[in-house]
């Protein structure tokens, strides 16, 4: 078993406070991603846990224990750093034995523990290598090899695959993903790649300014953002946005004017709305159809068109000036310099108050299957 | 090639060789010298002649200096003077300087800006305060079988050696050296459950190859070639190094063959520590360059 919780976590450096009482549950086995933009503090919550940093409030829990102010090597845990950190004066054999020689084990379990952790990573043949004469994919291994050999109670990954390419990148994704599903042991995991972290976790948190902005499924994330800051993040490309003001509010029902001065009728929390208020309204590129066929409209004037092969990302304006993206399926015959109309469900709207706080219409995945095979249908 | 260009590499080749010959003169001419007689060496000096081996070779004046001075025993000096006081230095100023570089202390500014103080100091400036300090300080001794304090480091070979181990200068040098190299090396070896000095152990000192070799070959030209503090701290032939042994050939008639066969002879060593180590010197100097 290894639970780890994060209670009212606190991070300042100097006057500067970089984590703002983070609480946190992971629960054994989990696979948790930070995600956020660059600065967010994911990596600085990731050393807090590591023992790198020192918390300046709060408390951190191993299995109910407060490791909090034990030294790094004693809170069984492990990490891959983004560099890899390999030692390289030594073999990788070395490099992964080194943890357990600094822990005084005896060199006939050295050897074993090594070995079988070189054997789950394929590493065998390269174990009396030098760090530089190993690919990025094999050092990564050695990297994760590692953290393996001590058989830690959570592992810790900081941004492991941002130097690699993008085709090892996948692979490595793959192999880290398994090597999770064998191990069953808790994993966190830093990146700021949103595709990463949807693919990876089973729970993700989303970070912005040392806060969490909010912690959920990837699913339950991608479908029920509380927020605009994580419905812009998660998703590829980028959630659409723009302004609608209220014309209205019947219980549970707003009535918008959209850009261009069509009306729409969304389900949403009406509390504290008031016609003519302003709300944002969020679309998903891969949400919006080509075509005139769906409950909302809209005009647009098409600027850029990429052809990706397996879909088509279309960028244009709306008759409001804010940018729109639609990801089509397969190829479009849209050419950039036209106008046309395009539409989307109801069922696929987010809407945002003027504080950013989503206020619905909460979506059930079954709903946006059924919806999304009629996008499929009619595309 | 052209002929245009060939002339022009020649008259590269040509101003090359002069600055060569230029920086080399004093060496070979010390070398070539020493084994001419005196009458030789002045007859030849202003002919090419002073820098070639040619004419009345002998080794007369290596045997008088064998037999006018203890040089064996000033080398043995030395070596022991500079080979401690090296393996010391290296100890103790990449210990500062790892310190200063990875490690996070209260004062640590403040000893940096001390360290790079005192480089800025000559020997000269305080080597007689120096002198009183060490003529007061203890030294234990062992003499007919019993151990007795004696009120002085004066002739010793200590007073030699250990006020030269640390060094300003070279702790910069590593200093340099260490903050370049990332810290996820610590960190992991810290996650690894590695102790700081374990890590200065294990680590960061089998990463610095080539700065080790850099401060060793300077400290030991450093150690090698005093003379100044020899000459005030110690009187004593037993404990004297080769640098002061060469005054005895300054008499009333001073053997110029004996002097160069001398100067030949104490130089040898750090030209072969400089051609060992020449490779990895001129690395970490390239690499210090790159890095600025």
């Amino acid at each position: 078993m290894a639970d780890l919780q994060l209670k009212q976590v606190v991070k300042r450096f100097g006057e500067v406070q970089t984590i703002h009482g983070v609480d946190l549950e992971i629960t054994h086995g989990e696979f948790v991603v930070f995600v956020g933009p660059s600065g967010c503090g994911k990596s600085t919550l990731l050393r807090l846990i590591a023992g790198l940093e020192e918390i300046s409030e709060g408390d951190i829990r191993i299995d109910g224990e407060s490791v909090a102010h034990l030294p790094a090597a004693q809170r069984g845990v492990a990490m891959v750093f983004q560099s890899y950190a390999l030692y390289p004066h030594m073999t990788v054999r070395e490099n992964m034995g080194f943890g357990l020689r600094m822990a005084k084990f005896d060199k006939v379990e050295i050897d074993r523990r090594v070995e079988e952790a070189a054997a789950i990573l394929k590493l065998g043949p390269l174990l009396e290598r030098r760090p530089k004469a190993l690919s990025g994919g094999q050092r990564q291994r050695v990297a994760i090899g590692r953290t393996i050999v001590r058989n830690p109670k959570v592992f810790l990954f900081d941004e492991p695959l941002s130097n690699l390419d993008a085709e090892l990148r996948v692979q490595m994704r793959v192999e880290i993903a398994k090597l999770h599903a064998s191990l069953g042991n808790t994993m966190v995991y830093v990146t700021h790649d949103q595709v990463e972290a949807m693919t990876m976790a089973d729970k993700i948190v989303v970070l912005r300014d040392g806060r969490i902005e909010q912690v959920g499924s990837p699913l339950e994330l991608y479908l029920n953002p509380v927020n605009d800051f994580v419905a812009g993040f998660i998703g590829s490309p980028r959630m659409n946005f723009f302004d609608t003001r209220v014309r209205d509010v019947a219980e549970g029902r707003l009535t918008l004017e959209l850009p261009g001065g069509e009306h729409a009728e969304l389900e949403a929390d009406t509390a504290g709305v008031a016609p003519g208020d302003v709300l944002r309204l969020g679309i998903r590129p891969e949400h919006i159809r080509e075509d005139d066929g769906d409950e909302i409209g809209l005009a647009i004037e098409v600027e850029v068109v990429e052809h990706l092969g397996g879909s088509t990302f279309v960028y244009g304006r709306h008759a409001g000036g804010e940018p729109l993206t639609l990801q089509v399926g397969g190829l479009s015959d849209i050419r950039p310099g036209s106008g046309r109309r395009v539409s989307f469900a109801h069922g696929f709207c987010h809407l945002f108050d003027a504080t950013g706080r989503s206020i619905g219409p909460r979506k059930r995945p079954e709903a946006l299957k059924a919806a999304g095979q009629g996008l499929a249908a009619g595309a | 090639m052209t002929a245009n260009k060939r002339l022009k590499t020649l008259a590269w080749y040509l101003v090359l060789a002069g600055l060569g010959y230029l920086f080399l003169f004093p060496l070979l001419f010390m070398i070539v010298s020493s084994f001419k007689p005196e009458s030789a060496i002045f007859t030849d000096l202003y002919s090419l002649r002073a820098i070639l081996p040619v004419g009345e070779l002998t080794l007369d004046n290596y045997r008088g200096v064998f037999e006018k001075s203890r040089i064996g025993y000033y080398f043995l000096n030395s070596l022991l003077i500079t080979g401690g006081t090296v393996i010391m230095g290296l100890f103790v100023n990449s210990l500062l300087a790892y310190s200063l570089s990875r490690l996070e202390w209260r004062g640590q500014k403040l000893i940096l800006s001390a360290v790079i103080a005192l480089m800025i100091i000559p020997l000269e400036a305080v080597v007689v305060p120096m002198l009183l300090l060490v003529s007061k300080l203890p030294t234990l001794g062992w003499e007919e079988g019993r151990l007795v304090i004696e009120g002085s480091w004066m002739n010793t070979r200590h007073v030699q050696m250990l006020p030269f181990v640390a060094n300003a200068f070279f702790i910069f040098l590593f200093y340099q050296f260490f903050r370049d190299i990332p810290k996820d090396f610590d960190e992991a070896a810290k996650l690894d459950g590695a102790s700081p000095f374990q890590i200065y152990r294990h680590i960061i000192v089998p990463m610095s190859g080539p700065v080790f070799a850099t401060v060793a070959i300077l400290h030991f030209m450093v150690m090698w070639n005093q003379y100044l503090w020899p000459i005030m701290a110690v009187q004593s032939e037993a404990v004297r190094p080769v640098m002061p042994g060469i005054q005895i050939f300054f008499g009333r008639e001073t053997e110029w063959g004996e002097i160069l066969a001398y100067a030949s002879f104490i130089t040898l060593p750090v030209l072969v520590v400089f051609m060992i180590f020449q490779k990895r010197f001129v690395r970490s100097l390239a690499g210090a360059g790159i890095k600025g």
